[in-house]
């Protein structure tokens, strides 16, 4: 394994398209974690992101041989877990919530009471990690989508953009609202953060 | 002056904004208390989302995956393994067959055609001889 850990990404593609499978191996062991995260912030859970994840990496194996090399891979993996998992929320839902281009302009308003994610009960929590981890997933699923694209993944608003198959604006957008949401959201222990310091 | 607004500074930490902008914007935070206050809770909210970011036991993770995509050929290579080996049993079996009813076939015809020469055909029709008498 240690040889195929100093081989960069075309070189052990190659190898997948050959069938070698500790070259799959590898580039597993290399995205596996950011896939997962990825997927787990889509679906909302970490057992759904977690089987999401192995279904996108089989997937990568079965089409390896028509990706084109001279392209970057984890951007390839990182559009076919996005496409995976709404697809696999429309499947299950059937409706407009799961679109990939179901964006409002301005909507919903931060101001919308959400009493299982109030600011009082994420004031009550003594991590912040904790805390943002809660008002996160409270968040809209295609603002947190967004929001995490940017700040976890470091696209830009372009990128982001091609990967949801949405306008700048849109993106521009959603990541506004969602910044305004997790603030709101953590007012009250921002606050006291605050004061203590 | 007036305040920067939330969306500027946002793209402001993302980077979206032309490089003049940047500069303007850089200017008013060193001097403006309130923005710079704004501009520190959202990074503060930013940090706090990367630090959500989770480390999975991916080891576990690639050993399920290969399990997965090893026994798929698997499964397949073995029927195609059974197929093909049902159709090499019939094909045989059709060979075999073939060839032993024609063997018998031949062997049938000479007999009658043996027995015709030393015989006079009294009537025949196609369930066969009915009658013969010796020559």
């Amino acid at each position: 394994m240690k040889k195929y850990r100093e081989e960069n990404d075309t070189e052990l593609i190659r190898r997948i398209q050959k069938g070698d499978e500790k070259a799959f191996e590898e580039i597993i062991r290399r995205y596996s974690n950011r896939i997962i995260n990825l997927a787990t912030q889509i679906m909302g859970s970490q057992d759904e992101g977690w089987d999401i994840a192995q279904e996108v990496f089989i997937s990568v194996w079965k089409n390896i041989k028509s990706f084109d090399i001279s392209k970057n891979f984890y951007p390839w993996v990182r559009k076919i877990t996005v496409n995976a998992c709404y697809e696999e929320l429309r499947r299950r839902k059937g409706h407009i919530e799961s679109s990939l281009d179901d964006v409002e302009e301005g909507e919903p308003s931060i101001d919308v009471p959400d009493d299982a994610y109030s600011p009082e009960d994420i004031f009550d929590k003594i991590e912040l990690k904790e805390a943002v981890e809660e008002a996160l997933n409270s968040l809209p699923k295609h603002y947190r989508v967004t929001l995490w694209l940017r700040i976890i993944e470091n696209l830009s608003y372009e990128e982001i953009a091609e990967t949801l198959e949405i306008n700048i604006g849109t993106v521009k957008s959603r990541i506004n609202m969602a910044r305004k949401m997790m603030q709101d959201k953590l007012k009250y222990y921002l606050e006291e953060k605050d004061e203590s310091s | 002056m007036s305040h920067l607004s939330f969306e500027e500074l946002s793209q402001f930490i993302d980077k979206e904004l032309p490089n003049w902008r940047v500069a303007e914007i850089k200017e008013h935070i060193d001097n403006c208390p309130a923005c710079k206050e704004k501009l520190d809770t959202l990074l503060l909210i930013d940090q706090s989302i990367r630090e959500t970011y989770k480390e999975y036991n991916t080891e576990k993770f690639s050993a399920e995956v290969l399990e997965r995509v090893e026994s798929k050929p698997v499964r397949y290579s073995f029927r195609l393994k059974l197929a093909t080996i049902g159709v090499a049993i019939s094909l045989a079996f059709g060979i075999t067959f073939g060839f032993l009813r024609s063997t018998y076939r031949e062997n049938l015809e000479e007999e009658k055609y043996k027995l015709i020469s030393q015989h006079y055909i009294i009537s025949s029709g196609d369930m066969g001889i009915i009658f013969i008498s010796d020559k």
